[in-house]
């Protein structure tokens, strides 16, 4: 899972990149690689303290301390066991939280799980997925609908 | 609350899933909720807020479902609903599901099966073949419904058990320590009880016991067991087990067969013969002829049993037998001695029939050949009011026939010339008895009529026939009568109806007349034993004249009397015909008499056609839209100024009343022979009255006019509602002291719907 | 309308009889098949079926007896002897139902205590109730036609 600032260097890819005092504006095609974990997005604006390394995100690597990142437009999160996809990707670093919204699709094998709202918890490893209308009333197109395909060997290797 | 058996999406249908629907994919969950969170490191999914869920034809709800994607286990807790595809609908608190959604184990579970049944249990675990086995269980098959206060109300009744278990195996549900609740209230227990499945037909099991008191065999528990052997046979045991006397198993079973069924009803045990207070009559002091007394105790069984055929279109074969050890044997074990024979030869009370029968018939033919054997069971312990002791009448089964065999034949013909209808038609019977006269005689004739309809609508129907008959008669006193004899009738049958179709009311004037002359030597003399000075008449009783035998050419009833000599019958009949509030209404009057000439041996005095000129015979017949309908005919003899024979039948039928009635009086003259302790005048019949709601009061009784004795009488009330009926009843006998059949009894009969009925006989 | 026309002069009812195919069903024992073939016989003669019949009467016999004059010997001295039958009129072309109707009919009899007396004094009381309900049923079948447009 993506880790921010903690995880090690993040590789930056895309068309242009604009840093002024500690704000960095990528867009085209934004591409932002962790480990295993990948950011897809139109347009991807990074919040950093500056660092004492004086280090600013440039294309190619990013470090020192990144508060906040919003990315938007054809926002996706890809791991190597999950994908989501949604309208507008934010990471805040204080709570350590990964927040997507816009009709978020998150994928995992062949279950797909549809929402308005999904918080990832990267500590806990714990994603959420809310819908903004609560109660069986809302219909089928307002509430978190989950389609699980559990084929056996999905289950067995859940990361 | 989902009304029973309603589906997720409401409707009342099971839930069927198309041919490309793609939650036929086995593997395939869907969950709405309004959150889901998916813990990776516990690998587990977790849907919250009104979760619907669906997985193949199974829908689940529920406020949380925690989904393991290891162990493919579904928890689902708070409100939880489960619906499978029959409508049977299950709710819980906690419900563990394995990941096919098939319900685990459950905390205060209810399930409402589709046959409207509710059950309800603290604790519900399934084995993994399937079955389910519940604990703190209620069962009923009410609706349950909330009072005012919204706190539901006790139903009518319900099964409460500490363990219950679904056996799929013998299709039955087993209950440990079950109590029986009416309205609340337990009224009965039993450590043990089993149903049949009633989500599965035609299971075996235990049927609901019956439970009775009866003065001659005190305190009684009847256990049926019901053995669907296979889809063709079953059988029905059924111990009965007495507090005063030795327990008597009875057996029923039933065989479909190809072409036809048979059935089989038995029972044995083994007893004294005992009185309508349970005292055995083995102490001859009580006899006043002390060799009646009974033997002691011995075996007493009864056995019936009857088959009925049809191989094909044309054709039917049976054959019934009927044995029981003593005439009195299913009176004092209250055993139902209603034994439907199918054959030609109709079982009456008092009276066990053996029979074998072939018959065929087709569109103008008809052919049937009947041996059969009779028991009579009229022997009785009468109490004499004089002396206090038993009096003993038994019958005397020699004096009754045996038939072997009677064949009986006909065939029409329509003759080609005219047009008319011939008919060639045989019987032969042979009778034999132990005592009294042995009765053979052959007989074959020919019937000839053709009915025209002359130009002004009067129909004319000229008849002929005529017979040559054989007879050979053996009297006990060794006399041999052999003749033969050659008789017929010829005629003209007339009918002028006439119609008037008015705007509300169509009427109808029918007069008739019926012109007869027989020829042909009766030798009615032959019929006669000099020896014993008795008649040996045997086919046929003397007749009874009533509106149906006035039209009738040979008015003698049977082969064996034949009046000689000219006969005009004539008669007329007015009816009248409207709708009453849409439904068919008819009053009509008929009137007729008989006049003859030149007869020679006329019928019996209690006929109505004795001497030259009949009783004259009037009918009125009143059918108000099916609601009331009422039939009453009277013969008046002009001679003695009398009525000699009223009889009336009534029926009303509307929304609270049911009311049959059926009164007749013979006022015979001197000499007539009557059958001894038959009444001369009687009513009978029963009325219904269904005051509201569910309740019902009935009464019904025969009662001997003449000598003001009421023979047999019940009393019931009832209740019922969409799921119980509950029936209390008394009956009561008096047959003139009889110290066997003048019982009466006093019983609950209580019947719970998917429980099979429960209560006294 | 007019007074009093000979009920066999209507000209439906005429020309229905001549036009009509009986079949009697074989009821539930023998005594009701007897019964069938006693009434059918007894309409044989006023109802005549060509090739292919307008009408198709269907008539399913019940027989039945009724014991009466309970004695104290607990048996029954008198009987009724009750014949029923349900019949429905089709026309052959659609199968549609023109008319449909229950008739019945009693003959009482005094019981013999010889079974086989008994038996041939019931068996003649079924004839008797058989004609005389086949009677019946034709007049209410001819009534039924008569309020039919002619045909």
């Amino acid at each position: 899972q993506f880790a921010g600032a903690a995880g090690g260097n993040i590789e930056l890819y895309a068309d242009d990149a604009v840093s002024s005092k500690g704000v960095t504006t990528l867009t085209g095609q934004v591409d932002a690689r962790q480990d295993d974990v990948r950011i897809l997005a139109d347009k991807m604006v990074i919040y950093s303290k500056p660092s004492s390394t004086g280090g600013t995100p440039s294309v190619g690597t990013a470090a020192g301390d990144i508060e906040r990142i919003v990315a938007t437009g054809n926002f996706f999160y890809i791991t190597p066991t999950q994908e989501v996809r949604g309208d507008k990707g934010v990471y805040m670093a204080v709570e350590d939280t990964f927040e997507v919204t816009g009709n978020v699709i998150l994928t995992q094998e062949d279950s797909v799980v549809r929402g308005t709202r999904l918080i990832y918890e990267l500590g806990s490893q714990k994603a959420r997925v809310i819908s903004e209308c609560k109660g069986r009333q809302c219909g089928r197109q307002s509430r978190v609908a989950i389609l699980i395909k559990n084929t056996p060997q999905a289950a067995a290797t859940s990361s | 609350q989902l009304a029973p058996n309603q589906t997720a999406a409401g409707t009342s249908r099971p839930l069927k899933l198309a041919k490309d629907s793609p939650f036929r994919d086995p593997d395939l969950i869907y969950l709405e909720a309004d959150e889901l969170i998916n813990d990776e490191n516990a690998s587990v999914l977790t849907a919250i807020g009104e979760v619907e869920g669906r997985y193949q034809d199974r829908t689940l709800r529920a406020n949380r479902v925690d989904y393991n994607l290891e162990t493919g286990q579904v928890l689902a807790t708070g409100d939880v609903v489960l619906i499978d595809a029959t409508g049977d609908v299950q709710y819980a608190d906690k419900l563990e599901l394995s990941d096919q959604l098939q319900a685990g184990t459950a905390a205060n579970f209810t399930a409402r099966l589709a046959s409207g049944a509710t059950t309800a249990a603290r604790f519900v675990t399934r084995s993994d073949d399937g079955e389910f086995e519940l604990f703190n269980v209620t069962y009923t098959a009410c609706e349950l419904c909330k009072n005012s206060e919204g706190k539901t109300k006790n139903p009518t009744w319900r099964l409460r058990a500490r363990r219950v278990k679904q056996d799929d195996e013998s299709r039955t549900i087993r209950y440990r320590d079950a109590v029986l609740e009416l309205f609340g209230l337990p009224i009965f227990y039993t450590p043990y009880l089993a149903h049949p499945d009633p989500s599965q037909d035609r299971a075996s099991g235990l049927l609901v016991p019956t439970i009775g008191m009866s003065g001659a065999r005190g305190f009684n528990y009847v256990q049926p067991y019901y053995w669907a052997i296979d889809d063709y046979s079953e059988i029905t045991v059924t111990p009965h087990i007495y507090s005063s006397l030795n327990p008597l198993l009875e057996l029923q079973a039933r065989r479909k067969l190809n072409t036809g069924d048979l059935n089989f009803a038995g029972s044995f045990t083994r007893a004294t013969v005992f009185d309508r207070n349970g005292d055995p009559l083995d102490d001859p002091t009580r006899f006043t002829d002390p060799n009646n007394a009974e033997k002691g105790p011995e075996l007493s069984s009864h056995f019936f049993v009857d088959g009925y055929f049809k191989p094909s279109s044309t054709w039917t074969y049976g054959y019934t037998a009927m044995f029981q050890t003593d005439d009195t044997y299913l009176d004092r074990y209250g055993l139902d001695s209603a034994f439907e024979s199918n054959g030609l030869f109709e079982n009456t009370r008092r009276q066990n029939t053996t029979q074998a029968f072939i018959a065929g018939q087709g569109k103008n033919f008809r052919v049937s050949a009947v041996a059969a054997g009779f028991q009579s069971l009229n022997s009785r312990f009468v109490e004499s009011e004089t002396t206090g002791l038993i009096n003993v009448t038994r019958d005397d089964n020699s004096v009754l026939p045996i038939i072997a065999p009677k064949i009986q034949g006909e065939y029409y013909v329509t003759d080609p010339a005219l047009g008319g209808r011939a008919r060639l038609f045989g019987d032969a019977s042979y009778l034999t008895r132990e005592t009294g006269s042995d009765y053979g005689r052959a007989t074959a004739g020919l019937d000839y009529s053709k009915t025209w309809i002359t130009g002004p609508g009067l129909e004319v129907k000229p008849f002929a026939w005529g017979r040559f008959d054989n007879y050979d008669i053996q009297t006990d006193s060794g006399t041999d009568i052999g003749f033969s004899r050659t008789i017929g009738q010829a005629g003209v049958d007339l009918r002028y109806p006439f119609i008037r179709r008015g705007g509300a009311v169509d009427l109808v004037i029918e007069p008739r007349a019926l012109y007869t002359e027989s020829f042909g030597d009766s030798k009615l003399d032959r019929f006669f034993d000099p020896v014993s000075g008795d008649f040996l008449f045997e086919d046929g009783a003397t007749p009874d004249l009533d509106p149906a035998l006035l039209f009738e050419p040979n008015k003698s009833d049977g082969f064996d009397f034949f009046q000689e000599g000219r006969r005009l019958d004539v008669g007329a009949r007015v009816a009248a015909m409207w709708d009453l509030r849409g439904r068919e209404s008819e009053v009509s009057i008929f009137a007729g008499r008989s006049y003859s000439d030149g007869v020679t041996d006329s019928f019996g005095p209690g006929s109505g056609l004795s001497g030259s000129n009949s009783e004259y015979i009037a009918a009125l017949n009143l059918d108000l839209g099916g609601f009331l309908k009422s039939n009453t005919w009277v013969r008046y003899d002009e001679d003695r100024d009398v009525l000699s024979r009223i009889d009336s039948t009534l029926s009303a039928n509307t929304k609270y009343v049911k009311l049959t009635g059926r009164y007749y009086k013979v006022n015979a003259p001197t000499g007539t022979t009557t059958i001894a302790g038959a009444p001369r005048e009687e009513i009978s019949g029963g009325i219904t009255v269904r005051p509201f709601g569910g309740w019902s009061v009935g009464y019904r009784a025969v009662r001997d006019l003449g000598k003001d004795v009421t023979r047999s009488q019940q009393a019931s009330i009832g209740y019922r509602d969409d799921c119980t009926l509950v029936e209390l009843f008394y009956e009561k006998r008096d047959f003139d002291n009889d110290l066997i059949r003048n019982d009466s009894e006093f019983g609950i009969r209580l019947t719970l719907s998917t429980l099979g009925s429960f209560g006294g006989n | 309308c007019a007074g009093f026309q000979p009920m066999h002069g209507t000209q439906s009812a005429q020309t229905a009889f001549s036009d009509m195919s009986v079949t009697v069903s074989d009821g539930k024992d023998e005594g009701d098949r007897e019964a069938g073939y006693l009434i059918r016989q007894r309409l044989a003669d006023r109802i005549s079926a060509p090739e292919k019949p307008t009408y198709q009467l269907l008539i399913e016999p019940t027989a039945q007896r009724i014991g009466l004059g309970l004695t104290s010997g607990d048996f029954a001295s008198r009987y009724d002897r009750l014949v029923s039958a349900k019949w429905t009129l089709r026309k052959s072309e659609d199968g549609a139902i023109v008319a449909r109707g229950q008739t019945q009919s009693t003959a009482t009899y005094s019981a013999d205590r010889d079974p086989y007396r008994l038996q041939s004094t019931s068996n003649e009381a079924t004839d008797r109730a058989a004609r005389e309900l086949a009677d019946k049923l034709l007049t209410e079948v001819a009534l039924e036609l008569a309020e039919l447009p002619t045909l």
